[in-house]
């Protein structure tokens, strides 16, 4: 359970991304974070990783706080919080089973990972972890030789290395195509229902989040730092909650529906 | 023609007129602006001027050495490689009496099989072994003058030479100002003969013998026999060559090993945001700006000073040199690294030697091979301008070339040095072209 009070992030050079959230997310929940550029998303993720400091409030997963741990046990908290970026964050050019072998320092000592010391186990599993990423074939390819999609799906190979019990992703789709983009989010609805694992994930698509999420969260930044602008289901969002999240210019557009039988895919654009 | 714009001399219809705008002129030229452009133009041609006479600039002066300019330019294009040996046949032609009575010229006549000389490479003399039968010359040489004046021209005659030959003809003083000028030159032709005019050395102490020795004029004619063969110079280029790459080599090597471990500590983004991070990377910063501010040329003299001219004191200059540049080359392409995958990897729960291992090093790899290689090519050109000053390697001899104006030479070094940096070049392009 990952449990956030009273954060707050104001950054060194005076802008103010979150102010005051409260969040619980139990354990097998998949939390799709929407809201504007700006609003404070990735932050929040980042947060909860610690990869950024909070100015104030503290983020307890399993019961720890991220907020007072010392860096080996941020790195022990760490090691069950996988996540998933825009931009894949792969070394692009490290071969795609280094890339996944990756995920797997946190379990190893200094020493023995200067020389590249990977045991049988660590490669073992990463062939399975790519099998289940669909893209087994590629193990030896250098990562900037693969298309988007499948760097995206390297990237949660690499995550699924550390065997985590929550998965971080920030705007996973944003660099994809409308196909890739469902097909990387079905991955991780895989791991949400097989794995068990949380899923917080940012978007930008609302229709995604319908699709996909369990429940989903709006954040919205007036200029004092982003707030929940929203928690409940994902078909709870009507026009007027959508235009409190969005703004009131905002429209919801359409685009083709996806294979002919989803309910149309509607993505937002800005006026 | 002129063109005419439309859109200038009309207006669309139903748009605001010009005159309801503000005007913006057009501006001045910039010095009619204000005094101070003025004034600033005033003194920037004053110091021209000033700098024009400071630096004894003389244009003249070149269009008159112009042609002393291109014969040695031409002498560095062709450099010394190949050589042969050579024979020469030189003959005297005495010119008795000192001043008073005035200089006289008797014919000399040589009528034996003479002695010529066989240089050899390296300029050794060696007397052709006796009997040999293109060393025997019947040889008449003559000048035509009674007596002879500072300044005056002479007819010098010449038989029994080798024919079709080039050769000099050189006066050799024995008075006060003993020393040897070439005063003409002469084509013998296929007979052996030849005539031709040559001018006195305009100098009273060479043509005066003070002691009663007559001067002597000789005609020389050399020419080349034998294989083609490498020349000396060449020897010796090629060896201070390798000497000056291992300079290099040995130079950018500790380098490289002084200047990563510093160049990680002066890259921003992997150092962290705190106290003891910001002073350390402030350190390296400054010893890598310290050390980058002396030139090599400067710590070359001083370490030739110290640990006596050769090559260990041009590595030590070098090595600082390349410290310098090393460090901030590397440190500032760790800090252009995408910090995309640092950030990927510390999420996975790594530690920051791990995090550098995986995300920072392979990222880093082609432009450390680039900049390495690039030092390594610096480091050669720089070892040579080091050598001038004592540091070892090609530059010691090419300084010793120019130094004696031997501009061919100093062309083979010069050569040497260029093809090293062009193989260089194209070696760590292709090498480059492997790893990015």
């Amino acid at each position: 359970m990952i449990k956030i009070e009273n954060l707050s992030k104001t950054y060194e050079d005076g802008t103010k991304a979150l102010h005051n959230i409260n969040l619980t997310v139990p354990d097998g929940q998949f939390l799709v974070i929407i809201g504007l550029s700006g609003s404070g998303k990735s932050t929040l993720l980042r947060c909860i990783n610690g990869l950024i400091k909070p100015t104030s409030g503290q983020v307890l997963v399993d019961g720890e706080n991220i907020t007072t741990a010392s860096t080996a046990q941020l790195r022990k908290i760490r090691l069950k919080i996988g996540m998933i970026f825009q931009q894949f964050n792969l070394v692009r050019r490290s071969s795609v089973m280094t890339n996944v072998l990756t995920g797997r320092l946190g379990y190893k000592s200094s020493m023995s990972s200067l020389f590249h010391r990977f045991n049988q186990e660590d490669y073992t599993l990463a062939m399975r972890n790519l099998e289940r990423v669909g893209i087994v074939q590629k193990a030896t390819a250098r990562a900037d030789q693969l298309s988007g999609g499948q760097q995206q799906r390297v990237g949660i190979a690499r995550a699924l290395m550390q065997n985590p019990r929550y998965m971080l992703a920030d705007e996973p789709v944003a660099s994809l195509d409308p196909a890739t983009s469902h097909s990387v989010m079905k991955y991780l609805e895989q791991i949400n229902k097989e794995d068990g694992i949380t899923v917080l994930c940012n978007l930008h698509f609302l229709s995604l989040a319908r699709r996909y999420a369990t429940r989903v969260i709006a954040l919205r930044n007036d200029g004092e730092g982003g707030e929940i602008v929203f928690d409940g289901g994902a078909l709870e969002i009507d026009e007027r909650k959508f235009r409190e999240i969005y703004g009131e210019d905002a429209v919801e557009v359409e685009i083709g529906p996806r294979d002919g039988k989803v309910a149309p895919d509607r993505t937002l654009a800005p006026l | 023609m002129a063109v005419i714009d439309e859109s200038v001399t009309k207006q669309k219809p139903g748009s605001m007129p010009d005159s309801a705008r503000p005007v913006i002129k057009p501006p001045r030229p910039v010095f009619l602006r204000s005094w101070v452009a003025l004034v600033a133009l005033i003194v920037i041609v004053a110091a021209e001027i000033t700098g024009w006479q400071v630096a004894e600039i003389n244009p003249p002066l070149l269009v008159q050495k112009w042609g002393e300019f291109t014969s040695r330019f031409g002498e560095l294009l062709a450099p010394d490689i190949v050589a042969q040996d050579q024979k020469q046949l030189q003959v005297p032609l005495p010119i008795v009496g000192a001043d008073k009575p005035p200089a006289q010229v008797k014919e000399a006549t040589v009528q034996a099989p003479i002695t010529t000389i066989i240089k050899k490479a390296g300029g050794n003399e060696n007397p052709a072994a006796p009997g040999t039968t293109e060393n025997v010359f019947n040889v008449t040489l003559t000048a035509d003058a009674g007596q002879v004046v500072a300044g005056q021209t002479l007819t010098v005659t010449g038989k029994g030479f080798r024919p079709n030959t080039d050769g000099v003809i050189i006066w050799q003083s024995t008075g006060t100002n003993t020393s040897s000028q070439q005063i003409g030159t002469f084509k013998a032709d296929g007979n052996g003969e030849f005539k031709v005019q040559a001018q006195v050395p305009n100098d009273k102490d060479r043509v005066t013998n003070a002691y009663n020795y007559p001067n002597s004029l000789y005609a020389t004619q050399n020419w080349s026999f034998g294989n083609l063969y490498f020349s000396d110079t060449l020897g010796l280029v090629l060896g201070k060559i390798l000497e000056t790459i291992f300079i290099a080599l040995m130079a950018t090597s500790f380098a490289i090993v002084i200047s990563l471990p510093i160049s990680f500590l002066a890259a921003r983004n992997l150092m962290p945001r705190n106290f003891i991070g910001t002073t350390i990377y402030t350190l390296a910063r400054t010893v890598l700006n310290i050390s980058r501010s002396i030139e090599a040329l400067i710590l070359a003299v001083i370490f030739a000073a110290t640990v006596g001219l050769g090559p260990f004191a041009g590595v030590l200059s070098l090595t600082v040199y390349a410290i310098a540049s090393l460090g901030k080359f590397y440190s500032e392409a760790i800090e252009s690294i995408d910090p995309g995958p640092l950030e990927a990897i510390t999420a996975t729960g790594a530690n920051r030697l791990q995090v550098i291992t995986y995300a920072v090093i392979p990222q880093f790899i082609p432009q450390f091979i680039g900049f390495t290689l690039y030092m390594w090519d610096r480091s050669v050109r720089a070892s040579t301008i080091v050598g001038f000053v004592g540091g070892g390697g090609i530059g010691f001899l090419l300084v010793q070339y120019i130094n004696l104006l031997q501009f061919h030479q100093a062309g083979t070094a010069i050569w040497a040095i260029a093809v090293v940096v062009i193989i260089m070049d194209w070696a760590s392009a292709r090498i480059r072209a492997r790893v990015i």
